[in-house]
């Protein structure tokens, strides 16, 4: 079971790092911000609003489930129309493979509450609950999908945790998914535009991690 | 009175036979330039999207959305830019402005060797996402599944 969970993200993180290729050291811790997090990470202190109007703490947004998180802004027409499109695949990749989990033995991870995506706004000055609601209609977003914006005055918190600081335009890789764990922690990072047969293998991966300590 | 075959009349003829040739060629002309009209309204449909396009993400097996597969999402001059900036990020990380110069003139990519686009270089780096130079694009450019068609009306849009 250890090997197969090995192998899992060791798939993805080869995924994650050349866009489609697997390679036999990709398990390696993160290298280039990509790949597993050794020791993953708790997230910074913060209030997300989400798309229902309804406030919560990120933490506690992200303890108990495997998260796949990505950043984006409602206005964006470039690279977050393509984010929205990879968590659209990803969702109905989670919903249809529930009982073939179930079947095949792997990891449960797709049962209802042990898995969730969330796409954090990094322009919440614009992006209220309203704006979040409407971003979701776009792309057919289930419960399971969760939307949310901090504070204005905390929105680079999230950033700068992610590695993805303002202070270089050029390198914020917000096109990145970020996977938290169970106990939601920073645990694995993918390569922008990763696919959602890779962030799926990934949490995947991760979920069978969490279940086995 | 002159028959056929006189100076008079076969200069008549010739004149005639002239205005017809004339009137034949603005028509065909005029016809040209309608459908080359016509080329270049429906590429700009499907440059902005109210006509879908077929594309994917390199490496991916999921199909796009129409929405995500606009050329203007990226290519146009339009309030992204403007939302680019309020988020802290430089309009140049984007995706060119399309147009005539920006195709026809040899422009190097990211520091590379010049490119300079026909109608076939274009069609390939559509559906390949390789340049002319051989340079290739990121993998925020979808890579499209377009046919000859939907190419030519594409470029007509961009270059007229």
């Amino acid at each position: 079971m250890v090997g197969r969970r090995k192998l899992i993200l060791a798939v993805a993180a080869g995924q994650a790092g050349a866009g489609g290729l697997t390679l036999p050291c990709a398990a390696a811790p993160a290298h280039g911000g990509l790949g597993p997090i050794r020791p993953p990470v708790p997230p910074p202190p913060l209030v997300l609003t989400l798309h229902n109007g309804q406030r919560h703490a990120l933490q506690a947004l992200l303890r108990g489930r495997i998260t796949a998180l990505q950043l984006m802004f409602t206005s964006c027409s470039a690279t977050c129309p393509l984010q929205g499109a990879i968590f659209a695949a990803l969702q109905r990749r989670m919903a249809s493979t529930t009982t073939t989990a179930t079947k095949t033995g792997l990891p449960l991870d797709d049962r209802p509450g042990q898995s969730q995506l969330l796409s954090i706004s990094i322009q919440p000055l614009v992006d209220d609950a309203a704006a979040l609601a409407a971003w979701r209609l776009r792309f057919d977003a289930g419960a399971r999908w969760l939307t949310g914006a901090p504070p204005p005055q905390k929105a680079d918190l999230m950033l700068e945790f992610l590695g993805a600081g303002s202070g270089n335009p050029h390198d914020r890789h917000i096109a990145q998914t970020y996977l938290f764990d169970t106990q939601g922690r920073l645990a694995f990072r993918l390569a922008p535009l990763a696919g959602a047969d890779a962030i799926h293998d990934a949490v995947q991966g991760l979920a069978a991690s969490s279940a086995g300590g | 009175m002159s028959g056929i075959g006189t100076p008079g009349t076969t200069w008549r003829w010739a004149k005639r036979l002239a205005l017809l040739l004339a009137l034949a060629a603005v028509a065909w002309l005029a016809r040209q330039a309608w459908t080359g009209h016509q080329t270049a309204q429906a590429g700009a449909r499907l440059f902005n999207g109210q006509q879908a396009l077929d594309a994917s993400i390199r490496g991916h097996v999921d199909r796009l959305p129409p929405a995500a597969t606009r050329c203007a999402n990226c290519h146009a001059p339009q309030p992204m830019r403007q939302a680019a900036l309020q988020a802290g990020l430089a309009p140049e990380a984007f995706a060119p402005l399309l147009n005539a110069a920006q195709l026809l003139e040899a422009r190097a990519r990211r520091g590379g060797p010049p490119s300079r686009y026909d109608p076939s270089s274009f069609c390939k780096l559509l559906r390949t996402g390789i340049d002319p130079a051989w340079v290739l694009l990121p993998r925020d450019m979808p890579r499209y599944e377009l046919s000859d068609l939907q190419c030519a009306q594409l470029w007509a849009h961009l270059i007229q």
